[in-house]
């Protein structure tokens, strides 16, 4: 479904990111874990073209999209809900919504969409006429999956989408995650914290200094004693 | 009474106009942040093209009417907002340039098309035929030219059509959210190049709309544009830079500071060309996010 392969890039002169390479297939759902400042954000917006220098490929079901620009990208299917949400909080609920469905091509289609988004999270369609900057934290993220969901996209992006949030939202955005996944949708979440990926993802990725440190079955990566002691050791400078 | 009267017409008239430019500022701003000083020039342009079109100077059989005027306004200006968009904003944007690099480089385009109206027109004012003739006409207690009430007319169901633009369809919201965040709207599907242009070419045409409504009351001249860049600009403060209505209402203001003041206040004609700069200073120190200000400052 995804192929990225050697992405360079950052956003003065020096690279932030250096020859990332992964892969997501069709249906999975992939964990990219690293500590702050790793370059997992960065990667994000090369992913989805609004880094403003990237190099290398990247591919969607096989289409080279290396030199596609943002609303291309979500025109092919990707979706990317960015780090901090960026929701437009003058909006309304429906306004933020219907401009995730800007790219959708057919109009007959947006009452699906917000059939499904609401089905999804019921809280977002008690709220339509709600400003989106005065929800909840909680109701600020679901907003922001949901509007993502808006393009009918086959490939999701997810940026820490559980920052800040209290256990019940985490695990009800975690049962929302597995229904999408169910229902088809290729995930590729950002993530800190090895638990939160363990429930929702089944393979890794972890990203140390911009670059792909390692690659694992999340259950492999759980077994290890302690990640945070992983990301030292693989962040420190080999001895010889 | 009938002083007064008459003077809230002849105010509202020049308000418009100058609520017009202001949109053309704001048209542009709002979705790229480029303050483009030339909407003045853009003004001046659309004059010459009116009057050009109504009164080919040298062949009079080919002389047009007033519609068609109108519609070679809006396809020029149109023309040439695309245009210098292309040639200096893309460029520079597509280079990751600073904000400011665009401002300069749109400085640079007033100068040219100051210099190309010159040349191609002269420096003498032209006479532009007003539509509906000289005669004064009387709405109700309200009497001025007719020339005075088509401007306020025009500019009115301009404002309430681009304010349903902006609050009512998707791709008016579009704009709003590049203005908001380009990053966000650009992540949403929206092309950011696409909306840029339209910035500029609605922006354009909207200036040039101006030019030629104003044109009948004080003929094309090429050194129309650079008052009318000043006062356009002064307005879109007042009315602060958020919002369609703020433009009216700052453009209104302003023709009735300056209007009242030359009547009434103790102070030779001339200085009431300071009024604009008076405004502009009063309001960027003491109310800088203007009378109406954007949606997230509230
Ligand atoms: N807009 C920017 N301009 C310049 N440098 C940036 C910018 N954004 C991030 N960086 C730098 O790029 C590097 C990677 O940052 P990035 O945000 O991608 O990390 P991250 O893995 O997402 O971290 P976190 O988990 O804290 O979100 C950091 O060194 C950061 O300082
Ligand atoms: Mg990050």
């Amino acid at each position: 479904m995804l192929d990225v392969s050697y992405m360079s890039g950052g956003y003065g002169r020096a690279d932030v990111l250096e020859n990332v390479s992964l892969k997501v297939a069709q249906g999975e759902a992939v964990a990219l874990l690293g500590p702050n400042g790793a370059g997992k954000s960065t990667l994000m917006a090369a992913l989805t073209a609004t880094l403003p220098r990237r190099a290398g490929t990247l591919r969607l079901d096989g289409r080279d999209l290396s030199r596609a620009r943002s609303h291309d990208l979500v025109a092919a299917g990707m979706a990317l809900v960015p780090e901090g949400r960026l929701i437009f909080t003058p909006f309304t609920v429906r306004d933020n919504l219907r401009l995730g469905a800007i790219a959708l091509s057919r109009r007959g289609r947006l009452a699906e969409r917000h059939d499904y988004v609401f089905g999804l999270f019921p809280r977002l369609a008690e709220r339509v006429g709600q400003r989106a900057g005065t929800l909840s934290g909680g109701e600020q993220q679901m907003l922001a999956i949901g509007r993502a969901l808006m393009s009918k996209p086959r490939l999701l992006l997810l940026d820490e989408p559980f920052l800040g949030l209290a256990p019940m939202i985490v695990s009800e955005i975690v049962a929302a995650l597995r229904k999408l996944q169910r229902d088809g949708l290729t995930i590729l979440l950002v993530e800190q914290k090895l638990d939160i990926a363990l429930t929702c993802t089944t393979r890794a990725y972890v990203m140390l200094k911009g670059a792909v440190a390692l690659e694992s079955s999340t259950h492999d990566l759980a077994q290890r004693p302690d990640l945070h002691d992983l990301y030292f050791k693989l962040s420190a400078p080999r001895t010889p | 009474m009938s002083d007064l009267l008459e003077l809230v017409v002849s105010a509202t008239a020049s308000g418009s106009i100058y609520a017009l430019v202001a949109l053309a500022y704001l048209l542009i701003l709002r979705p790229t942040s480029i303050i483009n000083f030339a909407v003045g020039e853009w003004a001046a342009t659309g004059a010459f093209v009116g009057v050009a079109a109504q009164t080919t100077l040298a062949w009079p059989a080919l002389d047009g009417p007033y519609w068609l005027a109108v519609i070679a306004v809006l396809v020029c200006l149109g023309a040439l907002g695309w245009l210098v968009e292309a040639l200096t904003v893309r460029p520079l944007i597509a280079r990751g340039a600073n904000i400011t690099s665009p401002i300069l480089a749109l400085l640079g385009v007033l100068v040219i098309f100051r210099e190309s109206l010159t040349m191609l027109f002269g420096a003498d004012p032209l006479p532009s035929p007003p539509p509906f003739g000289f005669k004064r006409v009387a709405f109700g207690l309200f009497a001025g030219v007719p020339q005075q009430f088509l401007i306020i007319t025009v500019t009115f169901v301009l404002f309430a059509a681009v304010w349903l633009f902006f609050e009512r369809t998707v791709w008016g919201r579009a704009f709003e959210a590049v203005a908001l965040n380009r990053r966000a709207a650009a992540l949403m599907g929206i092309n950011l190049r696409r909306v840029t242009t339209f910035a500029f070419v609605s922006g354009a045409m909207v200036a040039g709309l101006a030019g030629l409504l104003m044109s009948p009351l004080t003929s094309a001249h090429y050194m129309m544009g650079l008052p009318l860049a000043i006062q356009g600009f002064t307005a879109l403060v007042i009315g602060g830079v958020g919002r369609v209505e703020g433009a009216l209402l700052g453009g209104l203001v302003l023709a009735f500071v300056e209007q009242l003041g030359a009547r009434y206040l103790p102070i030779p004609s001339g200085l009431t060309l300071g009024f604009p700069f008076v405004l502009l200073i009063l309001f960027l120190f003491l109310r800088p996010s203007g009378l109406m200000p954007p949606r997230e400052a509230r």
